[in-house]
């Protein structure tokens, strides 16, 4: 009797250290997921950040009265690349960035001849490009983030997740001009 | 100001008014155009039908009157075993069995007959086949595009059909036809009728059968996306243990609607939503909801192909019944049209992108 409870108890504890040991590489998994794919977009921010002096550079010579908004955008490329911030400090900033570089661009409807130069077309299809494939890391990244906000908050994974001090990630807010197929195209 | 549920019922009351004008304008051209040369076909139609029933008729009694013959001879042994062990007598079988032969003759005649009613019909059939396609569906092909090429008897490649990577199963038999080839503004594409089976043993089974496409994409792809239709509602915890891995990571999109309709595959989670825009995959969801049916997507290379499975013979003449229908050009119409709803919903005419 005794070596049947023995048994059993041994089989019992096995099994929750099985449980455990799962739970705990897949919340590893899930937290890596989460990282990669800010890494990924992180990779699709710093393009943005090399084409900012082009454009400022294009933009400058025509766009005199709105030397505020390229100066304030390349002061915020300088904090991003500057390095020293977390996520959601580069989150924010990158927020920032997004609203400026938009504002850049409805500000060049008025300069007809800007938005006719070959350079500034070619920069634009750039910027377009970028912001497509930032708008594709966000939600790459918000999905991951949703698994792990799964494992983190559920039953019983959530057990595993305390222990080990994860919280709940924040979402990428998707600006609402985004979320169209076309991002910032459509002051043109 | 506008809500996006707003400006959604707004553009599907704008699809609607534009969907009824161009039945109406369709409408028009069937009866001044394609109505009188309809009704020019009839009588060959007809004499068709005829033919085709009296080889129906011939084939049918010239297997009674051999069949039952057969069965008899085969039987002989037999029939005269059971006369000795039961002492019944057969004589009045086995005088039928010395006549059978004569109705034997008149069947195998008449099949013999039927054969070649049959080869001659089927040229018939094929040269009004031909009349009909030249005639009708190149004029509807023109009426939507009139620079559209079209060829009866022309395919997409199986190299494209391979390219597209939507099928994994080995083709033994690659058919095709009513191949359109044009171009919509800067997006060129390819469209044709597909009919692909594998072999098993003696018997051939389809693995796809519809319209099969490529279109130009306007965004540079590196990696490789699939779309495929959800098949059953059990796929859902199917989809976990990922028994497409030939084709990828199983990837999630935010739409509900669209994951409740399809699958999504690819080599790279970020390229995957960077094709599959919010736009897109509403886009997919309202081509999914016009036709009823399954629909695959890849996208790789310059392409998104697209396989779009129907049953039944497409573009075809009808022999058995009146082919003066509107119904009939009507769907036609509306199968040509893919391309265009395809390339307008999914707007591959914006080319803001990097790509050209």
């Amino acid at each position: 009797m005794k070596m049947k409870i023995t048994i059993i108890l041994l089989f019992g504890v096995l099994f929750i250290f099985f449980w455990i040991l799962i739970q705990y590489n897949k919340l590893i998994r899930m937290k890596n997921s989460v990282n990669n794919a800010f890494s990924g977009m992180d990779v699709q921010l710093k393009k943005r950040y090399d084409l900012i002096p082009n454009l400022v550079s294009v933009v400058k010579q025509y766009m005199l009265h709105e030397k505020n908004l390229l100066t304030k955008v390349t002061e915020l490329r300088s904090q991003a690349i500057d390095g020293g911030i977390n996520n959601e400090e580069k989150v924010a900033l990158d927020n920032q960035i997004s609203g400026t570089m938009k504002s850049i661009m409805i500000s060049v409807e008025s300069y007809p001849n800007l938005k006719s130069s070959e350079s500034f077309m070619n920069l634009h299809r750039n910027l377009t490009e970028v912001e497509a494939q930032i708008s594709a890391a966000r939600r790459a990244y918000n999905a991951t983030v949703n698994d792990f906000n799964n494992g983190v908050e559920m039953f019983p994974s959530c057990i595993i997740a305390n222990c080990l001090n994860f919280k709940s990630k924040n979402f990428f807010e998707i600006p609402e001009f985004e979320q169209k197929n076309v991002s910032f195209d459509n002051s043109f | 100001m506008k809500t996006v549920d707003q400006s959604f019922q707004f553009n599907d009351q704008l699809d609607d008014v534009v969907n009824s004008l161009e039945t109406k304008k369709l409408g028009c051209i069937y009866e001044n155009q394609l109505k009188p040369i309809l009704e020019s076909f009839e009588e060959e139609r007809k004499s068709l039908m005829v033919k085709s029933i009296a080889f129906i008729v011939m084939a049918t009694l010239g297997f009674c009157l051999i069949a039952p013959n057969l069965l008899l001879w085969f039987n002989v042994y037999s029939i005269n075993r059971m006369e000795k062990t039961f002492n019944i007598s057969t004589s009045l079988i086995n005088s039928y069995i010395s006549n059978s032969f004569l109705f034997c003759l008149v069947g195998i005649g008449l099949f013999v007959v039927a054969t070649i009613f049959n080869w001659l019909i089927k040229f018939q059939k094929k040269s009004y086949k031909k009349t009909f396609k030249e005639n009708i569906v190149k004029k509807i092909v023109n009426i939507i595009n009139s620079t559209w090429y079209y060829s009866p008897e022309g395919m997409i490649s199986s190299t494209q059909y391979y390219a597209s990577s939507l099928f994994d199963k080995k083709v033994d038999k690659y058919e095709g036809d009513d191949l359109v080839i044009g171009q919509i503004k800067k997006t060129e594409f390819c469209l044709s009728e597909l009919h692909t089976q594998s072999r098993y043993k003696n018997y051939y089974y389809t693995i796809f059968k519809g319209l099969f496409a490529h279109i130009d994409f306007n965004k540079e792809i590196k990696g490789k996306t699939f779309v495929f239709p959800e098949q059953t509602i059990f796929n859902k915890p199917i989809q976990n243990f990922n028994f497409f891995r030939s084709k990828g990571q199983l990837i999630k999109l935010e739409n509900p609607e669209f994951e409740k309709l399809f699958i999504v595959y690819g080599t790279s989670q970020i390229e995957a939503r960077y094709i599959l825009t919010p736009a897109i995959m509403e886009a997919m969801v309202k081509i999914r909801k016009k036709y009823k049916t399954n629909i695959s997507f890849s996208f790789i290379g310059n392409y998104v192909y697209i396989a779009l499975s129907i049953k039944e013979d497409l573009f075809e003449p009808r022999i058995f019944k009146s082919g003066i229908s509107f119904n009939d050009v009507e769907q036609m119409d509306d199968q040509f049209r893919l391309i265009n709803i395809i390339i307008n919903e999914m707007n591959l005419n914006t080319r803001i992108w990097s790509k050209e």
